[in-house]
């Protein structure tokens, strides 16, 4: 996968981008896209499956089982994973 | 109804519905903030033994089901202590007594519990759902013929 550059960057973080929204880390505001599609568990339960990609360089510090307030909504961070280049998937539970 | 398997599991759904919300396979898919939950799972209805002498069709049958206690939680490793106890809930509902073994005297054999295995699934969903699936057996004799 190449790599992106910064104006890259900035357009997948672009406020008009849809599902952009800001998350407090560490006390810092942080640009990023929240992902909330629908998901199954088992084929019986269904619910969201909440994921919030930002910049690698904002998330960091951010650690599996810390708090994040995004979009107005507190989530704990369920794992931290890099999926793509200079990016950070964070999956979030409720 | 007289049909012997659908007697008995309907007499577990009714049971267990006294303490969740009762879903028999295959069911709906339910939101996840409407567990906790019990699934019927898995349920079969085989023939192991037949006599025919012409006469009646005696078999006896071996009614096997899983029952799945399904619970969210706020963290995979909360989860466990909270499925224990919907665990231990459905086995005194189903096993805690001879009431509740012959479920009433509908099944005289007694239901035996085969297996116990613990389901996860702690990345689909918001929150981590499972808990602990429990199979069953009830063996019971029936009258499927009638004299020639």
């Amino acid at each position: 996968m190449p790599a992106f550059d910064s104006a890259d960057m900035a357009a997948f973080f672009d406020p008009d981008m849809p599902g952009y929204a800001l998350a407090e880390v560490k006390g810092a505001s942080v640009s990023g896209i929240l992902r909330q599609p629908r998901a199954d568990a088992f084929g019986i339960v269904e619910g969201n499956a909440f994921s919030f990609v930002g910049l690698e360089t904002d998330l960091s510090e951010i650690r599996e089982g810390d708090i994040s307030v995004i979009a107005n909504r507190e989530f704990t961070i369920g794992s931290v994973r890099r999926e793509y280049p200079g990016m950070i998937t964070l999956s979030l539970m409720l | 109804m007289s049909h012997a398997a659908s007697l008995i599991l309907a007499e577990v759904a009714k049971r267990l519905a006294d303490i969740h919300p009762v879903y028999v396979s295959p069911p709906p898919t339910i939101p996840v903030d409407a567990l906790p939950a019990i699934f019927l799972e898995d349920i079969s209805d085989e023939v192991v033994e037949s006599l025919d002498f012409g006469g009646p069709l005696q078999e006896r049958r071996a009614l096997r089901f899983a029952v799945f206690g399904c619970i969210a939680s706020t963290a995979a490793l909360l989860m466990i202590a909270d499925a224990g106890d919907l665990c231990a809930g459905i086995e005194a509902m189903l096993l805690a007594n001879e009431d509740a073994r012959t479920l009433g005297g509908l099944c005289r054999p007694g239901l035996n519990r085969l297996a116990t295995t613990y389901r996860n699934d702690s990345e689909s969903l918001q929150r981590p759902v499972g808990g602990w699936s429990l199979q069953f057996e009830c063996q019971y004799h029936s009258n499927t013929g009638t004299p020639v």
